[in-house]
């Protein structure tokens, strides 16, 4: 067998149709997908949110709920959470150890891998969503999508990705909308047989490009063998997609239509740029493109993103999280950290009003949303909330906070990590440096 | 006391201060761990963290002292944290003096700096750097001869902790950045490589100006006298989606007393649901000509570039757009788009104030060809249309002599029968020749031999001299930002590229060329960061006059400074000061400069009351390094430290804690007194003594770059009020320089630099032209090469094409 053929049937397990074709389609048609997908969504802002004292004057323009009795208040900044309030649970008190003591801001890169920064030469590990990829991709026609306000990959520290490879590899994160729904819903040219042809082309093509680069490799030194065992990387894992295309050739993708979503907006836009990323990462998951979707809305440094809070009239980020002790600045930050929920609250609420086997299709998505700064600098307490995947037996309605009222006592964020990948069954003797799950949050 | 961190921002990575080469701080004596470091541990740690007890199982006595590899580089981290925030010692133990504890977080720090610095090390050698994101669009641009958008899918390049995009430590490969060159590739060779039958040629011609909509006319469009703002259009009704397309626009101007010329754009296509006019055909040109001798101007582009949407029936067809561009910043402009908003119904007269651009005829061709096939297409297919019997053997010599172009060097007989194996595989899938020669040639589009930069050197050999045909690419990535033309690669042939003298003529050659334009913008843009202008937004509210249609003019300022220093061998001390700046109409206005009319950049002369002259007072810097409501002086003075004197600090430690904002008076104080307060926490003192001195002299310029003398300042609102009030302070632009220094303004600090620091600006512009030119961050092992270097840019007088012919001869440019 060479090694083409390989690659092939190894991509070839388990295909099944997408999801929800099935679920418009016939009762055997459903019957064969007993077996409900298991969702997960990451999204990251920097430089911290909102987080007054207790006491403070503007407490209630604070990220984190207002604890009353027994219970709980959401202030101004999760309003918009209220009627989901059984699908949302608010986590304080986690923070990766490997970032606490690292530069100001700079933790953006491990929210998702909790890898230790070991100075200039830091190498980041694999992040969560793309173990989650790695056991579910083959189910679904692409295997993650990762997304990016700014686009790319950025550099160590101030990465513009989430998503990391096995080897530690930033995955570049895509960031114009109309390039997204093309990839997972144009139709490109041509016709199956055309398209056959092109990738039977295209897998010789990769397959002899990997042989004569070996012959290359063999004359470069260590320093560029390094880097060119990226551009090899890569080669392997573009066969893999082009094998992976070839047998969803006869699968048409699922037609979606090119005014649901408004790709034209621009970044320029923030509210509306977001909405539509949302709507993409809505429309991949409804149609069972993918189940795995990671978005950097926003990221330390980043040209474009950075300018979103701006463009609201409030001040970069940077300046909200440095002017948030000034007067007027926790409203401030405050009226950006309520943007970002509002934002958040459309598409949890689009998950939870579409329809999924017994329940809505939140219940089969575990989302996460947060950053990794409290307050300026301090690189703990994790202002997070956590939504949906409650048939993954996760329960709601709750705000936790896990830290022992210090700072350094917060739990590893691998523990969250860990829970969720072990609640997708990815998991089940921890992630990274996780010291045991998070029993509170599941039933 | 919590303390106000007003934090810079910039990499973490240029924590790894290069301070190592500069020259005022080499000399400087670092304490050493055995005469001073360890005697001040025993004192003050030794008692609970040392031999007998190992409070929360930390011993400091015996640390590793291995900063690059060692066990204990996190607890040397930890302590110097602790050092920072004055946590340790504990309240109630004896406290080192500020002078101990500056000894320590001075040795700890400098420490880690090294050891980033060697961990980072390629000896000298760089690694394998693959072409930027610009290089890959021009390179594919000149490779194909078809000028099309090839990098649009690519993920944005980053820029290294020294601030380039063309660094190949820190540029990255992905499967799917591997899968859009694949794409590109194929689209550009589907468009390169023709079939069949010439395309059906369009051509549309008006004198009369039409109506973008067909609903209703344009209220103040349809005259041919187009004020700025206005536009000319030309409309076809049947027309294709790609191809080449021709602009000739026959026009006069009509330039009232004390203007400048209109400047002229012509851009092509429509998107109606976002009214988004396509992207601009040519370059714009300033218009002269009379109406006894009207100009006759030409423009050429594609139309795969064009947006040509035309979904709405209010929009038919596909438009042209002849637009007067010229702008002095007034509000002229916003008078005529008020105009178009308001939708008069009636025609008014252009606006006589301001020049005109009257268009007498436009005419548009798409799809004309000089011969058929096109050049691009017997560029690569060297029979045109006809496919000799031995298609195998035409197919290997069409690789070999495309192959020469793409690997930028004769590729071996291995290299060519590679591809050609996987033409033979696949041509009997296609029915057509020239399907399967697409395929073999977007296999050599994504091999690495094309997108990287190769020069292969062998594990453990050590250095080399470079291959005449690696020398071409170098230089030519260098200047051009694309692949070596044909002269350089036949210089590369018979090796004459090699000598010295060669070289030198050849830097004069390519910097004569239009390509060169690349090279001053890329440079310019990277070394001086203006991209910060895309990053700052200025605040209406602040500054309600500014006009945001300024920014770009700020940006070209710099740009055309720099080309102006380098054409007329001006010497580089302009960069610190300077007697002239450049300027057009809409800049020298915002500047309140009179004399300049027009949109054209020129050398304009500085008098004192203008305050101007010199990087550090040009608009781009300043208004890139402010928050877009007021000054941000430390920016400004890490900008100083890392762009003009290569010696950036380090970065805040983590956790340092934020400026008590309760202080008593914090927010009526002026900048410099908050910052002073920020200055007495010894944590923040150490550094930002060293800092703040830089910024604190440039106050007088607000966050637009305008000369002040007072600032705004926020006033704490009281329990009861509703809203914070503002009020103004004095400015305060005076500071002591780290030497003792007194610098009071911006003036000052430029004679400061120019007699205090015009060394170690000069090496540090030799860095970061070195930088720019190898394609990677200087290393230790570079020093002698740069001190060499700096040497002969001072002997040349600073000249810069000098430095230019210096860097290309040296041994540092020629080795690997």
């Amino acid at each position: 067998m060479n090694r083409r053929t390989f690659l092939r049937s190894a991509t070839g397990v388990a295909m099944s149709l997408p999801f929800l074709d099935c679920m418009r389609g016939t009762a055997t048609c459903a019957a064969a997908s007993k077996e409900l997908p298991k969702r997960l969504c990451s999204i990251f802002f920097p430089y911290g949110a909102s987080v007054p004292g207790d006491d403070h004057d503007d407490r209630d323009w604070g990220w984190f709920p207002v604890i009353e009795g027994d219970s709980f208040r959401y202030t101004k900044v999760m309003e918009a959470f209220n009627p989901l309030r059984e699908h949302i649970s608010v986590i304080g008190g986690l923070s990766h150890p490997t970032g606490r003591g690292i530069g100001g801001h700079d933790t953006g890169d491990i929210f998702l891998t909790g890898a230790s920064f070991g100075g200039a030469n830091f190498k980041n590990t694999v992040s969560m969503d793309q173990l989650a990829a790695e056991k579910y991709g083959d189910l679904t026609r692409f295997s993650s999508l990762v997304l990016s306000s700014d686009g790319g990959i950025g550099m160590p520290t101030r990465s513009k990705t989430l998503s990391f490879t096995q080897s530690g590899q930033p995955i570049p994160g895509l960031d114009k909308p109309q390039q997204i729904f093309d990839r997972l819903f144009g139709d490109g040219t041509g016709t199956v047989e055309e398209n056959r042809r092109r990738l039977g082309t295209e897998s010789s093509m990769l397959d002899m490009v990997m042989d004569q680069s070996q012959s290359l490799r063999k004359k470069l030194g260590k320093q560029d063998r390094e880097k060119y065992d990226e551009y090899l990387t890569s080669v392997r894992d573009i066969e893999q997609r082009v094998a992976r295309s070839q047998e969803w050739l006869d699968i048409p993708k699922p037609k979606v239509e090119e005014g649901s979503v408004d790709l034209a907006v621009s970044t320029d836009a923030p509210i509306e740029y977001i909405n539509t990323m949302y709507d993409l990462m809505y429309l991949a998951f409804q149609t069972d493109s993918t189940r795995i979707a990671t978005y950097m809305l926003s990221a330390m440094n980043g040209n474009v993103s950075n300018q979103f809070s701006k463009a609201l009239g409030l001040g970069s980020q940077h300046e909200l999280a440095h002017g948030a002790g000034k007067p007027g600045g926790f409203p401030r930050q405050g009226e950006w950290n309520q943007c970002l929920i509002n934002g958040l609250a459309g598409f949890l609420n689009k998950m939870a009003v579409t329809p999924e086997g017994d329940g809505c299709m939140l219940d089969n998505t575990m989302v996460l949303m947060g950053t990794s700064n409290s307050r300026t600098h301090n690189n703990h307490n994790y202002p997070l909330v956590f939504a949906g995947g409650s048939n993954m037996g996760f329960k709601h309605g709750q705000y936790h906070i896990f830290n022992e009222g210090d700072d350094d006592k917060d739990k590893p964020m691998s523990n969250l990590l860990f829970t969720m990948l072990n609640r997708m069954d990815v998991l089940d003797d921890g992630f990274n440096d996780s010291t045991g799950d998070l029993s509170e949050l599941q039933v | 006391m919590r303390l106000l961190i007003l934090r810079p921002i910039y990499p973490l990575a240029a924590t790894v201060a290069l301070f190592l080469w500069s020259g005022q701080l080499a000399n400087a004596r670092t304490p050493t761990y055995e005469n001073e470091v360890a005697p001040l541990l025993n004192k003050y740690c030794v008692d609970c963290h040392g031999p007998d007890k190992q409070k929360n199982d930390v011993r400091v006595d015996n640390l590793d002292l291995d900063f690059v590899g060692g066990r204990d580089r996190e607890t040397w981290h930890d302590i110097l944290d602790l050092l920072h925030l004055g946590d340790m010692p504990p309240e109630d133990e004896a406290q080192p003096s500020d002078e101990e504890r500056q000894i320590l977080v001075e040795w700890i720090t400098e420490e880690m700096t090294e050891a980033a610095e060697i961990r980072r090390s390629t000896n000298g050698l760089g690694v394998l750097r693959r072409m930027t994101r610009y290089e890959y669009n021009n390179t594919m641009s000149d490779l194909l001869g078809v000028e099309l958008d090839y990098a649009t899918n690519l993920p944005p390049e980053t820029a290294s902790h020294d601030g380039f995009q063309n660094n190949g430590s820190v540029m990255g490969m992905s499967s799917m950045q591997l899968e859009y060159y694949l794409k590109a590739a194929q689209y550009g060779l589907s468009v390169a490589l023709v079939d069949g039958e010439q395309p059906k040629r369009y051509e549309a011609f008006t004198t009369t100006n039409a109506t973008r909509r067909a609903d209703r006319p344009d209220p103040v469009t349809n005259t041919s006298k187009i004020q700025p703002g206005n536009s000319f259009w030309l409309r076809m009704m049947d027309y294709p989606t790609t191809g080449p397309v021709t602009v000739k626009v026959k026009a006069h101007a009509v330039i009232p007393e004390g203007k400048g010329p209109p400047r002229m754009r012509v851009r092509v296509g429509l998107r109606p649901d976002t009214y988004v006019t396509g992207g601009s055909v040519g370059e714009d040109i300033d218009v002269w000509a009379t109406e006894d001798e009207p100009g006759l101007f030409e423009f050429n582009g594609r139309l795969e570039h064009y947006p040509m949407l035309s979904v709405t029936p209010n929009f038919p067809g596909f438009l042209v757009n002849v637009h007067n561009i010229y702008d002095d910043g007034g509000e002229a402009m916003d008078i005529f788009r008020l105009r178009i908003n308001e939708q008069y119904r009636e025609l008014n007269d252009p606006d006589p104030e301001q020049p005109w651009l009257v268009v007498e005829s436009v005419s548009l061709v798409v799809n004309e060809f000089e011969a058929w096939p096109p050049k691009h297409h017997t560029d690569i297919l060297y029979k045109g249309l006809e496919i000799p019997k031995n298609e195998t053997a035409y197919a290997k010599e069409v690789l070999k002599r495309f192959m020469t172009k793409a690997y930028r060097r004769p590729p071996t007989k291995g290299e060519v029968n590679d591809i050609l194996s996987f033409y033979k595989e696949v041509r009997p899938v296609y029915p057509e020749f020239i399907d399967a020669m697409r395929q073999a040639l977007s296999m050599v589009l994504i091999s690495p031999q094309f997108l990287y930069l190769v020069e292969p050197l062998e594990e453990g050999k050590g250095t080399r001299k470079l291959t005449g045909y690696e020398v071409a690419s170098r230089l030519s990535y260098f200047l051009w930002s694309t692949m070596p033309d044909e002269e350089l690669l036949s210089l590369a042939k018979n090796k004459k590229i090699l000598r010295a003298s060669v070289l030198r003529k050849q830097v004069q050659r390519m910097l004569q060329a239009p390509k060169a334009k690349r090279f001053i913008e890329q440079f310019t843009d990277q070394w001086l960061d203006l991209q910060a202008l895309e990053r700052v937004a200025v605040n209406p509210q602040f500054y309600p006059d500014f006009n945001e249609r300024v920014v770009p003019a700020m940006r070209e300022e710099s740009q055309a400074f720099f080309s102006e220093i380098l054409y007329n061998d001006l010497s580089a001390l302009n960069f610190l000061d300077s007697d002239f700046t450049m300027l057009n109409e809409i800049l020298a206005n915002h500047y309140g400069i009179e004399g300049v009319s027009g949109n054209a950049m020129r050398p304009v002369p500085l008098l004192p009351e203008h305050r101007r002259g010199g990087l550090i007072t040009q608009a781009s810097m300043l208004v890139g390094n402010s928050t877009g409501e007021d000054s941000h002086p430390i920016d400004r003075a890490v900008w100083i430290l890392e762009r003009l004197l290569d010696d950036p600090p380090s970065p805040p430690p983590a956790n340092v804690p934020s400026l008590d904002p309760e202080t008593p008076g914090f927010a009526q104080m002026t900048l410099k007194q908050q910052l002073e307060i920020h200055r007495m926490d010894p944590a923040c003192g150490d550094c930002h003594k060293n800092i703040d001195p830089w910024g604190i002299p440039l106050e007088n310029f607000d966050a637009v770059g305008l000369f002040r003398s007072e600032a705004v300042r926020l006033v704490a609102k009281k329990k009861g009020q509703a809203r914070n009030k503002q009020e103004l302070a004095a400015v305060d632009a005076s500071d002591m320089m780290a030497d003792g220094h007194e610098v009071n303004g911006a003036e000052e600090l430029k004679a400061y630099l120019l007699s205090e620091k015009t060394d170690q600006f000069s090496e540090a512009l030799v860095r970061k032209l070195s930088t720019y030119a190898l394609g990677r961050s200087l290393e230790f092992t570079d020093r002698d090469a740069v001190e060499r270097l700096t040497k002969e840019f001072k002997k040349d007088d600073y000249r810069l094409d000098d430095l230019i012919e210096s860097i290309v001869t040296s041994k540092l440019f020629l080795t690997r």
